[in-house]
């Protein structure tokens, strides 16, 4: 026991030989430190910063390349496509509403007890797998949207032989890119269910 | 000191005088040298973003600390994604690490060892029994421990009764 806090206690639930318990403060406390990188801590805090604000940014600009596109190209399109389109904004918008709230907090977090850090830390944890299971079963139903986007070309649009190419090759890119994002998002999940394991079991630890 | 801190200077002295508090609360967390320095510049992070709104309910020491175990279990969660970190179990502190100029070869060299047994011990320890054993070696009263774990007052010596029957039987001399 270190400071005068200690001399306030009253009672404590334990009696411990003062002695021993001297010594192993005293042990903890000769144990070899580390010096703080000030000026490396100031680098990280500056970089983590922008490095959030650019996530939160790039978040936020994902829909407007598909908004616009909407927009300018409403006129060409029939009812089953405008429904389409729209239905695939309202599915995804809140999405990016609670991808950008987790961001939040995990750039915001509060000064917590312990236990209760714990606890929310497991929270997030679970939250990021279910954005992560979100995320890769959203890859499957974009390259479906666009299956059903050629079907209704097919059947309500002008196709002619030049159009038909550029859509499968639009198609076969956007196939690639959706595969390549389903892998990245089932190796996070992985990752993040690993992580929410490791996190119970230090929680069941107690 | 407090006011300084929240009109954003003093960050300085908070570190210089609690620098060596933070890294054992990294050591009781990671065995690994270069792991421990990272998990100091996060715990450093996370304190100096967390002392902005620092509003002087409790002592700075008690605050930083919260903050400092917090970041810490964020940092164990984080590197199951990396190796298994238990294959550093194996590194010793590294005798040019352990300087003292009070005792003899023999004594330093007892010392260490008995520092090496106290760390593994601690390290293996469940997570709240770590935090409360290591919170009363700092000195921290069963009121402090308490509010920084979110415990009661007994509960917080039940915890660390057992944390140190468990400690002593690695460290029967200490």
């Amino acid at each position: 026991m270190h400071n005068s806090d200690n001399e306030n206690q009253t009672n404590p639930p334990v009696s411990v030989d003062d002695a021993q318990n001297d010594g192993l403060s005293a042990l903890w406390q000769a144990q070899p430190v580390t010096t703080i990188n000030l000026s490396e801590v100031k680098a990280s805090l500056s970089s983590e910063r922008t490095k959030q604000r650019w996530y939160m940014l790039v978040d936020s600009l994902a829909f407007i390349p598909a908004i616009y596109l909407l927009v300018v190209t409403w006129e060409k399109f029939t009812f089953v496509a405008h429904a389409m389109f729209v239905f695939m904004l309202v599915t995804a918008l809140p999405l990016l509403v609670y991808q950008l709230w987790l961001r939040r907090v995990a750039a915001f977090s509060k000064d917590t007890q312990t236990a209760d850090h714990l606890t929310q830390l497991i929270k997030q944890i679970k939250n990021n797998v279910k954005i992560a299971v979100i995320t890769k079963h959203s890859t499957w139903t974009a390259v479906l949207f666009g299956c059903a986007f050629l079907v209704e070309r097919y059947f309500y649009g002008e196709l002619t032989p030049e159009k038909v190419m550029k859509m499968a090759i639009v198609m076969t890119s956007m196939s690639v890119v959706m595969l390549v994002w389903y892998v990245w998002a089932s190796k996070r999940q992985k990752r993040f269910e690993r992580q929410l394991g490791t996190l119970e079991k230090m929680a069941q630890q107690r | 000191m407090i006011r300084d801190v929240t009109l954003g200077q003093g960050f300085e002295d908070v570190f210089a005088q609690y620098g060596a508090i933070l890294s054992r609360v990294a050591n009781s967390y990671e065995a690994n040298e270069a792991m421990q320095q990272e998990l100091l510049q996060e715990i450093a992070i996370a304190v100096w973003q967390g002392l902005s709104r620092f509003k002087g309910d409790s002592s700075v020491k008690t605050y930083i600390l919260k903050i400092a175990h917090n970041r810490a279990v964020t940092h164990v969660a984080n590197q199951v994604k990396r190796l298994d970190t238990h294959q550093y179990d194996h590194d010793d502190l590294g005798s040019d690490r352990f300087v003292s100029t009070t005792h003899s070869p023999e004594e330093m060299s007892s010392q260490h060892q008995s520092l090496e047994r106290l760390l593994r011990a601690v390290r293996a320890l469940p997570l709240q029994s770590r935090q409360v054993l290591t919170l009363s070696l700092e000195g921290l009263s069963y009121d402090e421990i308490a509010d920084v774990c979110g415990l009661t007052k007994n509960h917080v010596g039940v915890i660390l009764k057992r944390a140190k029957q468990s400690i002593m039987q690695e460290q029967p001399h200490a």
